[in-house]
Parts: C-alpha cells; sequence; structure tokens
C-alpha cells in the first residue's frame, strides 16, 4: 500500500495529509473525497443542488451522497421488512437523461455491471420531448403516491404537467393523435392510419 | 377505466431480426416473473387495499405495466417479423413458429402458457406489498438474465430501461408497505389485517 495514501473501508484510498497523515479522522474531508468518487464514475449527470444536505457536505454545490440514502425507523418492531424512507424529490436528472436511465432519482439508479445507456432517445424531436416529459411526470406520480404530503414535490409535478401539455399539443399537431380524445383537432378520422407505436420509426413516421 | 395512448413509454427500434433472441425476450411477456403478472398481479391487489396511497400506488404502476408488456410485445414482434424460415429453424424457434408464425403470444421462455399460478393476489395488505416486491426483484433478475444472454445493442438499451424501473417499482412498494405497517398498532402489527377486520 502506498505510504501516501490510506485505505478507507473495501473501495477508496484517500490521501494523507502535507505530513502523511491519516486524514480520515477528518470527516468532512472523507465526505468530500467520496462524492467526488461518486461524481467521477457517475458523468454528465444534470444534478439539481440539495442545498440542504442530509448526509455529507457539499463538493463544488453538488450532494450526491445524500440521494443514495433513505432513513430507518428507530425503534423498529421486529418481523417486519423495512425499506429504506426516500426522503426528498429534490435531486433530480434532468427529465432526458432521467427517462434514458430508466429513472429520475440518481439514488434509485442502480445499473446492471455498472452500464448505463447512454444519449437519450430522440432527444431535440418532439418525440423526445414528449417521451422524456412524460416520464419525468409518470415517476414524480408515482413518489408522491407514497409521499402525499410533499408539496414541494407537487409543485415539480405541476410544472412537469404544463410542459407536458406543451409537448403532447407540438407532437399531436405535427404526428396525428395520441388518444381517440386527439381526433378532435383533426379534419379525418386518423386514429388508424398513423402508425402503431410497435411500428414507430424517428419521431412517429 | 383505462385509456391508450398511442406511444410507447420507451422508443424501441430493433435493426436486426434475431428469433432466438426473441423466444427468451418472450419469457417477460408470459413467464411467471414477467409484465403480464406484474400488471394483473397489481390491478387485482388494489380493491381490498385499505388505504388511499396503497390504492393509488397499485394502479399507477399496475398500469405503467401494461406499457410493459406492451414494449415487449413490440421487441418480440420487431426481432421476428423479418426473419427468414430458415433463420427461425435455425435459431430453435421453428416450434413456436409452428403455432404462433411470428405472432405474439404469451408463454415463458420455456413454452409453458402464462398462468395465473405464477402470482397471488391474497387480501392482506402486508402479505399482497411483501409479495410485490418479490415479484420486482424476480423481474429485475430475469432483464439481468437477459442482458447477459443478449449481445444486441438495440435491445439492451430497452432492456435496461425496463430494469431500472423494477427497482424503482421496489422502493415504491417497499415505502407502501411502511405506510401500512406503521399505522398499525405498533406493539402488534399482526394482531389483524387492515384490508378485511373491522377491529
Amino acid at each position: 500500500m502506498d505510504e501516501k495514501t490510506t485505505q478507507v473501508g473495501k473501495f477508496f484510498t484517500l490521501p494523507n495529509d502535507a505530513n502523511n497523515h491519516n486524514t480520515t479522522d477528518n470527516n468532512d474531508n472523507f465526505l468530500k473525497y467520496i462524492t467526488a468518487e461518486i461524481e467521477k464514475t457517475t458523468p454528465n449527470i444534470g444534478v439539481v443542488p440539495v442545498p440542504n444536505a442530509n448526509i455529507g457536505t457539499n463538493a463544488g454545490g453538488k450532494t450526491m451522497l445524500g440521494a443514495k440514502y433513505g432513513s430507518l425507523p428507530n425503534p423498529a418492531p421486529l418481523a417486519t421488512g423495512w425499506v429504506p424512507w426516500q426522503e426528498s424529490a429534490d435531486t433530480r436528472y434532468a427529465p432526458s437523461e432521467g427517462l434514458s436511465r430508466g429513472t429520475l432519482f440518481p439514488g434509485l439508479d442502480l445499473p446492471f455491471k455498472n452500464i448505463v445507456n447512454t444519449g437519450s432517445p430522440y432527444a431535440g424531436t418532439p418525440l423526445g420531448e414528449l417521451l422524456a416529459i412524460s416520464f419525468a411526470a409518470h415517476e414524480l406520480v408515482l413518489y408522491l403516491d407514497t409521499h402525499t404530503n410533499d408539496t414541494q414535490a407537487f409543485a415539480v409535478l405541476k410544472e412537469l404537467l404544463a410542459l407536458k401539455q406543451e409537448a403532447h399539443r407540438r407532437y399531436t399537431a405535427k404526428y396525428g393523435p395520441v388518444t381517440t380524445a386527439d381526433l378532435i383537432n383533426e379534419t379525418s378520422f386518423t386514429w388508424t392510419r398513423t402508425p402503431f407505436p410497435w411500428n414507430f420509426e424517428e419521431g412517429g413516421r | 377505466m383505462f385509456t391508450y395512448e398511442k406511444r410507447l413509454q420507451y422508443p424501441i427500434k430493433i435493426a436486426h431480426p434475431n428469433p432466438k433472441l426473441a423466444q427468451i425476450v418472450l419469457t417477460q411477456y408470459g413467464g411467471p416473473d414477467g409484465e403480464l403478472g406484474a400488471s394483473l398481479r397489481y390491478l387485482s391487489q388494489r380493491y381490498s387495499m385499505p388505504y388511499g396511497e396503497v390504492q393509488g400506488l397499485l394502479t399507477d404502476i399496475g398500469t405503467e405495466e401494461l406499457g410493459h408488456l406492451e414494449m415487449i410485445g413490440t421487441l418480440v414482434h420487431q426481432l421476428m417479423r423479418n426473419a427468414t424460415v430458415e433463420e427461425i429453424e435455425r435459431s430453435g424457434a421453428a416450434a413456436y413458429f409452428v403455432d404462433h408464425t411470428a405472432g405474439i403470444y404469451p408463454q415463458s421462455a420455456g413454452g409453458t402458457p402464462w398462468s395465473a399460478a405464477g402470482m397471488q393476489s391474497t387480501g392482506d395488505a402486508i402479505a399482497d406489498l411483501t409479495e410485490d416486491m418479490a415479484a420486482e426483484q424476480k423481474a429485475r433478475k430475469t432483464y439481468d438474465n437477459i442482458l447477459r444472454l443478449s449481445d444486441d445493442p438495440d435491445v439492451n438499451d430497452v432492456i435496461r430501461f425496463l430494469r431500472e424501473r423494477e427497482i424503482v417499482h421496489y422502493q415504491r412498494f417497499g415505502e407502501a408497505l411502511r405506510i401500512v405497517t406503521e399505522r398499525q398498532d405498533q406493539r402488534n402489527i399482526y394482531a389483524t389485517n387492515p384490508s378485511f377486520d373491522r377491529n
């Protein structure tokens, strides 16, 4: 082992300080290093900074560590299962990144063999916008199903729904109805004449 | 009731036919840990759930799983539709082809037709939510195995998305289980079944 670093747990080595002393006693230093390590291995993340971090200090204004942990009851009765509670929806990927990864929440992003999809499907096209915004809104709805009183998350949902309405309008204007209700804007019965999604090409050809 | 949106949750465009991979992916259509079982399980369990949060979550996730069922059907359709009969024979899919041609039929990779024996709806809130968490892990496991078996990047892209959804659903069902558990008498959470008992 390099004498200028100290092994911390299983995965990280922390550089020693100027006097070649182990710096793991300094909790701020440790958490700052861990956060930096996490960010190095998960590039291109559009993270919304959390102003009041639950765990870990800010490293360059971004807090990843807090989003990966939830809370458990203390004390907890025996003979029950407990999943840690996701405390907030504040730390999120941008909608198109969320769609690509399959979740809006970095803490829940746990890929097989750490291989992630790169690039956003149909980014910049009306279909891509509709898919990304709809996905983000849906993720917030599932979150709010179990977090009824999270007014902050509800405010975000309402913004996303407004964006979704606009994305829906733009998509249907160009490519035809997405629901039968959209036929109100059509001049003929286009429902059966635009491709069904298992036959979609780019942008809904 | 259900309305339909003429779009997939995540886009699917498969460049190369692959009947062998189609038979494997089909297991998430009609297999024991697949999307048909998931959607029917959640949509069936929601009726007897005691709290709005859980009724809402089971409805919303059950609906999403129907969308995933559509995605799996799309994958299998696109993997089969332009294959030649020779390719189908060589890939070992002849037995499926003779009964279903390039159509979509709900069965497992091993050929067992879909069965409700692979799911439960117990009418007990804690048992149901615990089963749902297990179901999400089984689905996640199946997607892991598809990724081990597949080298088609178009397919893997979609599979990675579907797999991550299962992890998110696991978290939500875990939270729903906590909502139910924490509303029972904490001295004995199993004294009564909140889905049925009056007191």
